[in-house]
């Protein structure tokens, strides 16, 4: 995103708009710090400016990754979805993509509200995931698409400077492997500079137990009361 | 909207927040999903939500009329809708349900009470996504009000800067609650911000401050 300085007027009221704090004031007129954009389009998206000094530049690799990952309205071409992940368990009933015994995660980096993260943090999170257990990344998530080496969870060289609002990782083990991707997370969480969010997906049997849940609570792994419920009415 | 699961609303006890996502499922039944969607989208709309959107657009309060989110929507729609009491919730999932229209539909809130609303109208769950809650550097959080209201909108389009002058404004009389949940739900695309449970928050943040 760019603001034009000749139409900006320096009103200020574009400011509190910006996720990443990357707008600021300079000689009386606001300005994007290019570094720290994530080009999520707010600010121009709310239509606040009132001379249209913002707009959108054209984009080239790797700085296109910043609009994939962090406007909501982007839609990731290769699959069709809209955001920086998949449609991970809100389709299960259709794909079926989680099925009994397994559990999938989906990592927030950078969620909630940290200021955006750099795909560089994102890494150490994944490289420690893959060097510890078998890591079979989501093929469908955008960050897939940018793993030089996907079984190390090692990205690419060039992306990893890119500044995004957040990143998902997602990925699915066997339900018996569960507590110890929490374990090798909260281990991590102590040396990343970051914050991230867990889910934990998983199928539920026909009396409405969550099998995670029971395995999870048996390790005294702390789940919260919320959750979001794929229902039993979708069908291909 | 992945971060639905992690909204922590309940800060000052237990709320009703949940959030209705309905979709297609890509390259299974997406053609012609348009339709149907559009059916769900006036299901809902008629049950009185908090807030309803088509992601790929916007919303009631991003500054869009349902006629133009209707006109919008395709076989990629997305339709968001917050409810902050558990009736109306149920209503909407009642006309979903009787409209069979083959949709995946996801309730994100409390996962024990969405179960027990599910089980009331004949409905079971298939799936569900549990939080586990937030790691890492947590000193880069806001303050937990203000993260209260922000988390609502899971992409962080609303931030905490405008946050802070909305309580500002309030403390000043420039603004009610009313006002400022709504005004903080215009940059939320995809109407899963709820502004009547943002005005409450903002009511007990801008009432603390004063004191």
């Amino acid at each position: 995103m760019i603001i034009d300085q000749e139409k900006c007027i320096g009103c200020e009221q574009c400011i509190e708009y910006c996720p990443m704090s990357a707008i600021r004031m300079e000689d009386e007129k606001a300005n994007i710090n290019q570094d720290l954009c994530a080009e999520c389009g707010n600010c121009y998206r709310v239509n606040v400016c009132p001379t249209d000094a913002i707009f959108r530049n054209e984009l080239v690799w790797p700085r296109t990754i910043r609009n994939i990952f962090s406007d909501p309205i982007s839609v990731f071409q290769e699959t069709g979805v809209s955001g920086r992940g998949t449609e991970e368990s809100k389709t299960n009933d259709v794909t079926n993509r989680f099925n009994k015994g397994e559990v999938g995660f989906t990592i927030d980096v950078g969620r909630p509200n940290a200021g955006g993260v750099k795909l560089r943090e994102v890494e150490k999170i994944c490289l420690q995931l893959s060097s510890r257990l078998d890591i079979h990344y989501d093929p469908n998530n955008p960050l897939t698409y940018l793993m030089e080496d996907p079984k190390r969870g090692e990205l690419k060289n060039d992306v990893l400077d890119e500044f995004v609002v957040s990143a998902i990782i997602e990925f699915k083990v066997p339900l018996d492997q569960c507590p110890e991707v929490v374990k090798v997370l909260e281990n991590i969480s102590h040396h990343i500079d970051t914050v991230f969010s867990i889910g934990v997906i998983s199928r539920v049997d026909e009396d409405g137990t969550i099998p995670a849940a029971k395995i999870l609570e048996k390790e005294g792994i702390q789940i919260r009361p919320n959750g979001k419920t794929t229902l039993n009415l979708g069908r291909a | 909207m992945t971060h639905t699961l992690h909204r922590i609303t309940e800060i000052y006890g237990e709320n009703d927040d949940f959030v209705i996502l309905c979709m297609a499922t890509q390259k299974f039944n997406d053609q012609g999903a348009g339709e149907k969607l559009k059916k769900i989208f006036k299901l809902v709309a008629d049950t009185n939500p908090d807030n309803l959107a088509d992601d790929n657009l916007g919303g009631r309060h991003t500054g869009y009329t349902d006629v133009e989110i209707l006109g919008h929507m395709g076989d990629k729609a997305y339709v968001g809708a917050a409810f902050s009491d558990r009736s109306r919730l149920k209503e909407a999932l009642r006309k979903i349900k009787e409209a069979d229209l083959g949709m995946s539909v996801v309730v994100s809130g409390n996962y024990k009470a969405v179960f027990d609303i599910l089980k009331e109208i004949g409905l079971k769950p298939h799936t569900v996504n549990m939080s586990l809650g937030i790691y890492g550097n947590k000193a880069l959080l806001p303050d937990r009000e203000v993260l209260a209201i922000s988390t609502m909108c899971g992409h962080g389009m609303v931030t905490r800067q405008r946050i802070e002058n909305i309580v500002n404004k309030m403390k000043s009389g420039k603004l009610n609650a009313e006002e400022g949940g709504k005004t903080l739900a215009s940059t939320c695309t995809c109407g899963v911000f709820n502004p009547e449970l943002a005005a409450q928050i903002l009511q007990r943040v801008s009432e603390k401050e004063k004191e």
